[in-house]
């Protein structure tokens, strides 16, 4: 667990004021998460041999605190109105998890 | 007239578009590079290797073997991908084999090899399939944009 006075600063850097997505916007198996950055990078990736596409890169970074370790895989978020399925995180020890998902079509 | 090669690879394409929904695949009768995802299959083609082989008749007409690599990529979640590249193979030999190739080709092409490919990078697992098709065509030496029937 981080120190509250890092959980303060990150709270505010990820305010809906500052960089993060706006309240009631991003869901976590319907659970509002309060606060949190979503980018959806359009990147170009190559296949070895086949054509090199572009497509996003949705990737969404929030305080951890707030997911007390229970993310899963699988795990169904609601983003902008989109619909995405977790498949992978990454937690830097710091009270910030960056999740990687696969767009539900 | 175009060359022989050209002319076979848009009869590939002729094929494919008239086998394949056209809203669920995009053919090019080239290769391709770097697109944007836009939700079908992107169907593209390009013929890797060419030989002449040795003489089989008097004269200037000339055998040709040449192998045609038809990549098909798709979009897909992760679990469906791989069925989905099966289907496509389906529907590309279907395509092929219904095709009548008398007036251009020695004999109805020959797949000979499939590999396949995958990136994960990004919202939704990619993958492809490459289908390789090997056949012949018979030219005189000196004129390449003339089948000799």
């Amino acid at each position: 667990m981080v120190g509250s006075f890092i959980q303060d600063d990150l709270a505010t850097i990820f305010a809906s004021s500052e960089f993060g997505e706006a309240n009631g916007t991003v869901l976590w198996n319907g659970v509002e998460v309060k606060g949190a950055i979503f980018d959806n990078e359009g990147v170009e990736f190559q296949m070895g041999e086949g054509v090199s596409q572009i497509y996003e890169q949705p990737v969404l970074t929030a305080p951890s605190v707030q997911f007390n370790d229970r993310l899963a895989d699988g795990d169904i978020f609601t983003i902008r109105g989109a619909l995405y399925r977790l498949k992978n995180w990454l937690d830097d020890g710091t009270g910030v998890v960056e999740m990687m998902f696969e767009k539900v079509k | 007239m175009a060359h022989v090669r050209t002319q076979i690879r848009e009869r590939f394409k002729t094929a494919l578009e008239a086998a394949l929904p056209s809203l669920q695949y995009e053919v090019f009768a080239s290769r391709r590079y770097a697109r944007n995802d836009t939700g079908k299959a992107t169907v593209d083609m390009a013929i890797s290797n060419d030989q002449t082989q040795a003489r089989e008749v008097m004269g200037a007409a000339r055998v040709h073997v040449a192998s045609l690599y038809i990549r098909v990529q798709r979009g897909a979640q992760e679990t469906l991908l791989d069925d989905l590249l099966d289907a496509d193979e389906v529907a590309i030999v279907g395509a092929i084999a219904a095709h009548d190739w008398s007036d251009i080709l020695e004999e109805s092409p020959e797949l000979s090899q499939v590999n396949f490919t995958e990136s994960d990078e990004t919202g939704i697992a990619f993958g492809g399939i490459i289908l390789r098709y090997d056949f012949g065509y018979r030219i005189n030496k000196d004129d390449p944009e003339t089948i000799i029937p």
